[in-house]
């Protein structure tokens, strides 16, 4: 068997597992483990596995991901994201459509607390979608806004796809967090934008809600600055050389606790439902990680990775056009595969193409949350959208999809942008030592 | 907890038992892996706090590599208990009745052979390290006895899969 029909076989192996619902990082590293026995020995397939995940489970740098979770999680269930709502919808609520928009304001501020589309999707729609149903906001907008919103999460830093985009193109996370801030702000305002013109077009969808004195705006500010000082805390310490990203992530996990203590709102139930959801996603995300490396010795051996990058790269089509076929590869995949599992298995097979083509791989990694965050909102297996329709039950999934659907155009606009433009991914981190 | 319904109307108390059994360990290696994130923020904090003061906290590095891989094994049969895995499902679902319970017992046979093996395999890389005297880098703590931790684990999610492949459609624990 030449190695290029083992890693055509492995592939097809591996759609066949993932679309008889095995987990995807149990299917990686089945197949990787099955595809390197062949392709090169039993006994070595066995101890590479072995070593692999014990290595990727005790990994210092990848501790990140657990703390940075823990992070999110605390934020979540002591409801720091109700003040983040409540001092958008002062400030934006008048408007039309200000609820929604207010909705996106709090899921990017809640962005920088937490590296989670889902989470950040699950805490902004338990506090918004009951406001935006009491000012007889349209549902489909309102669903729709907090499933895309929550994709915010997933660029502004911390992100956990930027954590594990760095470890497995050996980027720096700091940089890439800091690539993340420019384009996040900007789809923020994109997502403003559409709530905007889908308001001024149908006033009823978006009835705007009362108007607040400037008094009343002021003290409003007051329910952000625990999100404040932790992101200046976390950030502003990275940056400053002060700590490493994993010491953020713990120093990040450990002022949320002591912030949670001193407004009373951390009891010892909601501690234990913390540390139970961190384990569980940190647990999930581990083994795909784990199995993708796996995977990725497999693929190594038959070089297809290689061969792709250089035939790839060779085509003869310009550079933009081969990044394009890239996006719309990710497009198309990650309406079928979990998006975090989408980007663990392709990224080490297409980093190579991107950086044979001449392009900064972190601007590449901005464009591989862009779109992650397009995923999670396109069905069948958009993440935040069954979150929202989980917590919103009366709303059809179909509605909570439609309602997705203007966001994702704003993001395909965005990603037109970031190819344009790319300095708005690459101009912070390039004032960054 | 409730038994569930194939367990109570059998009356079959050793298999309970069992069951019982394999949900406290379960349970207790999450409580175990609780455990290790707290440790792993604290040790990482503490030591960020006292560099800034002229002191350290030695080891901190070999204490947290420690505490990761202690979550992160121990949390892998709970994650597995609640089905927290992520997997693609709607074509599965999209299968006739028999068409799941076969394609179901295929890939939790795959998923039982795939972490039987890597148990074998963790315990024989433990007794290679053990071999060797292989030590942690600052304390010099000996780390024969982690992927011994992952073995165990590995065992333990063999076994819930076992329970998933007999009851259909339940998670062992709820989340």
């Amino acid at each position: 068997m030449t190695s290029t029909e083992g890693a055509l076989i492995g592939f097809i192996l591996l759609l066949l597992f993932l679309t008889g619902s095995m987990p995807v990082g149990f299917v990686m590293a089945f197949v990787g483990l099955i595809g390197f026995a062949v392709m090169v020995s039993p006994q070595a397939a066995f101890s590479m596995a072995t070593i692999d995940l014990y290595t990727t489970f005790s990994d210092y740098s990848l501790t990140t991901i657990p703390l940075f979770i823990l992070m999110g999680q605390v934020a979540f269930h002591t409801g720091i994201s109700r003040g983040l709502f409540d001092a958008a919808y002062h400030w934006m609520g008048r408007l039309p459509g200000g609820l929604a928009m207010s909705t996106v304001g709090a899921s990017t501020a809640f962005g920088a607390i937490c590296g989670s589309g889902p989470a950040t999707s699950a805490t902004i729609a338990s506090v918004a979608l009951p406001e935006m149903r009491r000012y007889k906001y349209d549902l489909q907008l309102a669903t729709g806004c907090v499933a895309a919103g929550g994709g915010i999460g997933m660029i502004i830093p911390p992100s956990i796809v930027f954590i594990v985009y760095a470890i497995l193109t050996e980027q720096s996370i700091g940089k890439l967090f800091i690539a993340g801030v420019a384009p996040g702000l900007l789809i923020s305002l994109l997502f403003c934008g559409v709530i905007y013109i889908q308001c001024r077009h149908d006033p009823n969808l978006g009835p705007p809600g009362p108007q607040f004195s400037w008094r009343e705006k002021i003290v409003a500010l007051r329910g952000v600055w625990e999100t404040l000082v932790l992101f200046v805390l976390v950030m502003g310490g990275m940056f400053r050389g002060y700590f490493t990203a994993t010491e953020a992530a713990a120093i990040g996990a450990a002022g949320t606790f002591a912030i949670a203590l001193l407004k009373r709102r951390l009891t010892w139930h909601k501690m234990l439902q913390c540390l139970n959801e961190t384990i569980r996603t940190s647990c999930m995300v581990m083994v795909i990680v784990a199995g993708a490396i796996i995977f990725g010795k497999f693929l190594a051996v038959t070089q297809v990775p290689s061969n792709l990058a250089s035939w790839l790269a060779g085509l003869p089509l310009p550079g933009w056009c081969i990044i394009g076929l890239i996006i719309l590869f990710y497009l198309i995949g990650g309406c079928f595969l979990d998006a975090l599992a989408l980007d663990i298995l392709t990224i080490p097979i297409l980093y190579p193409v991107v950086q044979a083509l001449g392009y900064d791989l972190i601007w590449f990694g901005v464009m591989i949350v862009v779109v992650t965050m397009m995923g999670v909102i396109t069905p069948p297996v958009g993440v935040c959208v069954y979150v929202v329709s989980g917590m919103a039950r009366d709303v059809p999934l179909e509605k909570v999809f439609r309602g997705s659907l203007p966001f994702l155009w704003a993001l395909v606009l965005a990603a037109i942008l970031l190819v344009i433009f790319p300095s708005i991914a690459t101009y912070l981190p390039s004032l960054t030592r | 907890m409730s038994p569930s319904p194939a367990l109570s109307d059998g009356a079959r108390p050793p298999i309970d038992l069992y069951h019982r059994a394999l949900r406290g360990l379960v349970h207790a290696l999450a409580w175990l892996a609780g455990g290790g994130l707290m440790v792993m923020m604290l040790v990482t904090s503490t030591d960020v706090i006292l560099r800034k003061l002229g002191l350290s906290l030695t080891g901190a590095y070999d204490i947290v590599k420690v505490a990761a891989t202690i979550t992160v094994a121990a949390a892998l049969p709970y994650t597995t208990a609640t089905k927290g895995h992520v997997a693609i499902e709607f074509l599965f679902h999209k299968l006739g009745r028999r068409g799941r319970i076969v394609v179901d017992a295929l890939m939790r046979s795959a998923a039982m052979a795939l972490f039987g093996l890597l148990a074998w395999g963790c315990l024989d890389y433990g007794n290679s390290l053990r071999a060797k005297g292989e030590v942690s880098m600052t304390l010099e703590l000996p780390v024969f006895w982690l992927p011994y931790v992952l073995a165990v684990s590995c065992v333990l999610v063999v076994l819930i899969k076992l329970y998933h492949l007999t009851h259909p459609g339940k998670p062992m624990i709820k989340p």
